[in-house]
């Protein structure tokens, strides 16, 4: 047995359409079929409103309407088809500080860019498997933020933490000293 | 989903339509592994972009340092090309520059304002981003990638030092 996404309705935002082709092209592999794609947030709510999406994947920092805007206008604009659906936000934003402001806007998950195909795929199935109950406390309507967040945290030491995706390209020796001699160079006036 | 504030807070579990269309099983290693391969292969040349995103940065940050007024929307005017460059770099075979723009956008979150010291802080990240980009260093960069990304945070470190009474 395994998933069957080919039933699934996604719309996926990003200004960046080489991003937003990288995405397509990974949950293409994965089995999905209906991708429905949008270079901001406000064409993206149009997209949902349109298709009814299972699932949303958004990029955070987008003009005019963004990210966080987007998941606002999702769970509280009457026009939405369904409140309820998740909405899985991709951000070069890793600190804590930033994750909580997404949850506070209704952000189902985080996922921190660049990420890898492992990333994208743990992060729809924690959608999939854990999803989160809803909350309406007047202010806030959206998914319970009292999950733990530590698990969705990757933080800002992803380097040092992620050997596992370490590549081994060549180097060339030369021009990293003479980057390091320099920078050393500018750092000393600090 | 309205705007006065309840007496309680109420709680809903709404239907999981995503798991009832997907059913069980996840996917397969076979398939995680040809994604992870459309990832690595993927055919852009990200420089164009990152190029544009630095110009931007080092625009915003002289800007930010003049400002005596709006501080903090110069500040976030900054973290925008930073952040593009973080994100995107690493997706297209340059994880050295998501790195370099990783360590400045920390920098960025972590201060108040913009003020000589930061600047220069923030000229080290930009030259070495120019340095990496000239040199079309793709990949993380191995021991001498972390050899420039441990310089820079010393920069940092060296900044909240100085700073840390305030």
């Amino acid at each position: 047995m395994a998933y069957k996404f080919d039933k699934v309705r996604i719309v996926v935002i990003d200004d960046m359409q080489p991003m937003l082709d990288l995405v397509k092209s990974v949950l293409t592999i994965y089995g999905f079929n209906e991708i429905y794609i949008a270079t901001n947030g406000e064409d993206g709510f149009q997209a949902i409103c349109k298709h009814d999406p299972d699932l949303v994947i958004t990029d955070w920092m987008m003009s005019p309407v963004d990210g966080l805007k987007l998941a606002d206008m999702v769970r509280r604009n009457p026009m939405t088809p369904n409140p309820y659906v998740p909405i899985l936000m991709m951000t070069g934003f890793s600190s804590r500080l930033r994750v909580e402001n997404a949850r506070d806007s209704g952000i189902t998950e985080f996922l921190v860019k660049p990420f890898n195909s492992k990333d994208l795929y743990r992060r729809v199935a924690q959608i999939i498997e854990n999803p989160r109950q809803f909350v309406d406390t007047g202010k806030f309507f959206g998914p319970d933020r009292r999950r733990r967040s530590d698990d969705d945290y990757e933080g800002p030491r992803r380097r040092d933490r992620e050997q596992e995706n370490k590549t081994e390209s060549p180097v060339d020796e030369e021009k990293f000293s003479g980057i390091l001699n320099k920078l050393r160079e500018d750092a000393r006036k600090i | 989903m309205t705007d006065a504030t309840p007496l309680n807070p109420k709680f809903v579990t709404p239907p999981n339509h995503f798991k009832m269309k997907v059913g069980s099983g996840g996917i397969s290693d076979a398939l995680l592994k040809k994604s992870q391969q459309a990832i690595d292969s993927v055919k852009l040349d990200f420089l164009p972009y990152a190029k544009d995103f630095l110009t931007e940065f080092s625009t915003h940050a002289k800007t930010a340092l003049d400002a005596t007024k709006n501080r903090t929307e110069s500040k976030e005017n900054i973290i925008g090309p930073v952040m593009q460059i973080k994100a995107n770099g690493g997706m297209f075979h340059y994880q050295l520059l998501s790195d370099v723009a990783d360590i400045a956008l920390q920098f960025i979150e972590a201060i108040e304002d913009i003020n000589e010291d930061a600047y220069d802080v923030l000229q080290a990240h930009e030259n070495t981003i120019q340095a990496i980009i000239s040199n079309k260093m793709q990949g993380d960069g191995g021991k001498a990638g972390d050899a420039l990304v441990n310089e820079l945070h010393k920069a940092c470190t060296r900044y909240f030092e100085k700073y840390k009474e305030e």
